[in-house]
């Protein structure tokens, strides 16, 4: 694979995260447009953690999701039970606070002769743990394309669990979800913990990409677009935000036919979706319809053999 | 002391146009139950147009300020046609999510246009700094000032003397029982985006005026702004609006001055922030409306 | 003033609720006994819906306290009212609408308010047999069982009542509160409903019940409660009730005033 498909892939993957993240709030029926300030700790933390302390990678992801989810769950818990409107607006003053903290942050220690730490608003350089290590871009996608697995592994098990359903619920009517004993502030709380975690593992994983990183990589910008993948793909299934990622990334930017005009081009297709398919491409009736037919197919394929062994009896 | 008080005093005219950016969300806001995050950007290519025909065209205050409100009204009525009455979603933070991707068309097109480059804003009032006793008084920022107040005037007037006012208030109160007294609840929408973007499109050509040039940063920078504001003030509410506003603009000042430049935006945030979780209500907002 | 007696099921003390300065609620005491149907009557904007919200938790009293089986209830979160056996439906309809039917039911179930959001992660739906063996036989009861795979919302009106009632049966709950079930319905329709609310009383819960259709607040409860500008009027037997003088005025009067 060339350099460039590369790192396309990998920003596909990493972009992921957020979006999922992002998701992950939605289906639970609040819109937050501060998650890259999640991925931003990771990144962080992350860094820190392997560059200026000599952590592992693996502990470092683990690390910062652990640090970004507490900090989640601590902005949920005081803002959620305000109301969605507030909930948003709060994302987003939360995020830009995070980021103003990067840009005011001065700390670096000496690492084999270099200063090695983030320097405000000129960012976080040298995170050499790739280079340190030898590990090549390409099978640093690898590692990139196994925490996206596990994450949608987690997904996968949260859309066929009682906790996802329980979710859903609350999303559709917390009042209902609450007269059958499902507490939503627990619910949005845990959603958002789990979701702040979920971009803190973008993040670091995007630090050691980059190498280097700046308060300008956890602008507004990204929380905005990781809103829109979600929107844009669909709040029927999981799948949804990461056909997102496809169409931004992998279509928009790799293609280079809207080059230049990539912003405009996406933000009137978000505007589009949201008149013309409100929740988004596959969005809970479209899921449903395809899983129908899929029982169906199963039901029939089940009743057939049925029929043949059963005939005797 | 001195110190204070000067800071204290430019605060107030500062603060005055974070003021009318906070009454243009509260009233779309009133009126809508929609919050109307490209308010920034709808204004800011405003000042653009009234910044680019005064360069480029003709050097006249009254002409850049004329475009830069009929701009501004344009964009706002293309806003509110796209984000907010073809989004027929039940949830209201459908809009504001259209309203966010309607924002980053409006900077994309400017930065198209522009190269990203600073755009120059001629300073039109040429008014020199002045002194009142130790204090000293800029010539900008009095011009700035001056303009907020005219304007509040005649929003206040508009609001509470008019028929039209009389609407916007019905509506803001309970959207069904207006419409079902007659009022056409979809053109009061209308006209109370004509309203703000105008207004909103005269103050911040003033802002870009005493700061001598705009980026395309200016629609995140005003958006915040007008946010602020409105929580700090309270949601809906006209007077919690201008007090908030400046509030906001004496804390700002007062930081720069005592903790320093760099420390302004955080400061802001961290005032919102703290707001939202410990008076949500804001100063003056009503408590919850019972249901 | 009357106290809380600890054989009633479900009691309020004098329970006042305010919005601004209109009392929706205006110091209520009733007590509703176990066992049976009871009735809750009165005009539109008596302050039936309102009671029911300040038992489920939804408005906390503005004074006054509630009790449920010997327990205080007044202003604690819903779901925790929830979780003590209180389920209830809902006039204006809140299925969960983008859910299936089956999930509508299955989500509702008592268990899961017991378990902890680990355990609900890994508990894999489909292979919860008992479960979902419960959910197809409340399906079945309440007649949706062919319906089970449609959308919540894809139901017409009288289904989503229906399906409202088997939500709360789901809960297996002590008191069942029903708001309006046949609000909109048929004749047929409120007629299988009122059988099958009959149905469900026999079997187990103590059903409150607000419904507008005098017919079957008659034919199914023991005891009606009638409520006028958020106050109790009258209580008794249904032959109590409608032999009551007040009540038909308040009644009579406003059905003239309607018509």
């Amino acid at each position: 694979m060339t350099d460039y498909g590369i790192s396309v892939l990998s920003l596909i993957c990493m972009e992921s995260f957020v979006a999922l993240s992002t998701y992950l709030l939605l289906i639970t029926g609040q819109v937050s447009f501060g998650q890259q300030a999640y991925f931003g700790i990771g990144a962080y933390v992350g860094s820190s953690l392997t560059a200026l302390a000599g952590f592992d990678l693996t502990f470092a992801i683990l690390a910062g999701a652990l640090v970004a989810g507490v900090v989640a769950a601590g902005v949920g818990a005081l803002t959620f039970r305000l109301g969605g409107l507030y909930f948003a607006i709060a994302t987003l003053a939360f995020a830009e606070l995070i980021r103003l903290v990067w840009v005011n942050i001065n700390y670096q220690v000496e690492v084999d002769g270099f200063m090695v730490g983030p320097k405000g608003s000129e960012g976080f350089r040298d995170i050499r743990y790739l280079l340190d290590n030898d590990i090549s871009s390409n099978q640093y996608l690898w590692i990139i394309v196994l925490w996206l697995a596990l994450v949608i592994a987690f997904f996968i098990v949260l859309e066929r669990s009682r906790l996802g359903l329980a979710i859903r619920m609350v999303e559709n009517d917390e009042t209902a979800a609450a007269s059958v004993g499902i507490s939503p502030t627990r619910h949005k709380i845990m959603a958002a913990a789990m979701a702040g975690a979920i971009a803190a593992i973008g993040g670091v994983l995007f630090a050691h990409f980059m190498t280097f990183i700046d308060p300008r990589n956890f602008g507004v910008m990204l929380g905005v677009h990781s809103l829109a993948y979600a929107m844009i793909g669909g709040m029927g299934t999981f799948i949804g935000p990461l056909i997102g990622v496809g169409i931004d990334i992998g279509l928009l930017e790799s293609l280079r036919i809207f080059s230049g005009y990539r912003m405009i081009v996406f933000g009137s297709l978000v505007a589009a979706i949201l008149i013309f398919r409100p929740r988004g491409l596959l969005d809970e009736k479209t899921v449903h319809r395809i899983s129908m037919r899929v029982r169906q197919a199963l039901g029939n394929n089940r009743k057939s053999t049925r029929a043949v062994t059963d005939d005797p009896g | 002391m001195l110190d204070f008080a000067q800071n204290t005093l430019d605060g107030i005219m500062v603060g005055a146009s974070y003021a009318l950016l906070g009454l243009g969300f509260t009233l779309t806001f009133g009126v809508m139950r929609r919050l109307n995050l490209s308010y920034g950007p709808t204004i800011m290519m405003g000042v653009y147009a009234g910044a680019y025909v005064s360069l480029n065209v003709y050097g006249s205050l009254l002409l850049a300020l004329a475009i830069a409100v009929a701009v501004s009204v344009i964009v706002g009525l293309v806003i509110e046609g796209v984000c907010f009455r073809a989004v027929q979603s039940d949830n209201p933070l459908a809009s504001m999510v259209s309203a966010f991707a309607m924002w980053m068309v409006l900077e994309e097109i400017i930065i198209l246009l522009t190269w990203g480059r600073l755009f120059p804003v001629q300073n039109p009032s040429g008014l020199s700094t002045f002194d009142i006793g130790p204090i000293s008084v800029r010539g900008d920022y009095f011009a700035l000032f001056v303009a907020a107040v005219v304007l509040m005037v005649g929003i206040y007037w508009l609001l509470f003397h008019t028929a039209f006012g009389r609407k916007v208030r019905a509506v803001g109160e309970n959207r069904k029982s207006a419409q079902l007294v007659g009022i056409d609840v979809n053109r009061v929408s209308r006209e109370i985006f004509v309203l703000t973007s105008a207004f909103g499109g005269f103050v911040a050509f003033f802002i870009a005026a005493s700061l001598h040039q705009i980026t395309p940063g200016f629609g995140l920078w005003a958006t915040v702004k007008g946010l602020i504001v409105m929580i700090l003030g309270g949601i809906g509410s006209v007077p919690g609006a201008v007090l908030g506003g400046l509030l906001l603009g004496i804390i700002e000042l007062q930081a720069v001055w005592y903790i320093g430049a760099s420390y302004r935006d955080l400061i802001a945030f961290a005032l919102l922030f703290l707001f939202l979780v410990v008076r949500p209500r804001g100063l003056l907002g009503q408590g919850e409306r019972s249901s | 003033m009357t106290r809380a007696e600890p054989q009633d099921m479900l009691s309020a003390v004098a329970v006042t609720k305010a919005f601004g300065a209109h009392l929706a609620l205006d110091n209520l005491s009733l007590a509703v006994t176990k066992g049976g149907v009871i009735g809750l009557i009165g005009p539109n904007g008596s302050g039936k819906t309102t009671l029911f919200n300040a038992i489920t938790g939804i408005h906390s009293p503005t004074s006054g306290s509630l009790h449920f089986a010997g327990r205080d209830i007044t202003g604690r979160a819903s779901e925790r009212i929830a979780q003590l056996g209180i389920a209830r439906t809902f006039q204006n309809l809140k299925v969960f609408r983008r859910l299936t039917v089956f999930d509508n039911v299955l989500g509702a179930q008592n268990s899961a308010s017991d378990m902890t959001m680990w355990q609900m992660l890994f508990s894999v739906r489909r292979n919860e047999t008992p479960r979902r063996d419960r959910v197809e036989h409340i399906l079945e009861r309440v007649g949706l069982t062919d319906r089970r795979h449609a959308l919540a919302q894809d139901l017409p009106l009288g289904e989503q009542r229906r399906l409202e009632l088997a939500r709360a049966l789901a809960r297996e709950p002590e008191l069942l509160l029903l708001d309006e079930p046949a609000g909109g319905m048929t004749p047929q329709e409120t007629d299988t409903m009122a059988e099958l609310i009959h149905d469900v009383a026999e079997a187990g819960p103590t059903v409150f019940l607000i419904e507008h259709k005098m017919g079957m607040v008659m034919r199914l409860c023991r005891h009606i409660v009638v409520l006028n500008f958020g106050r109790k009027i009258a209580e008794g037997t249904p032959k109590q009730v409608q032999s009551d003088a007040a009540v038909r005025e308040a009644y009579l009067g406003s059905v003239a005033r309607h018509a």
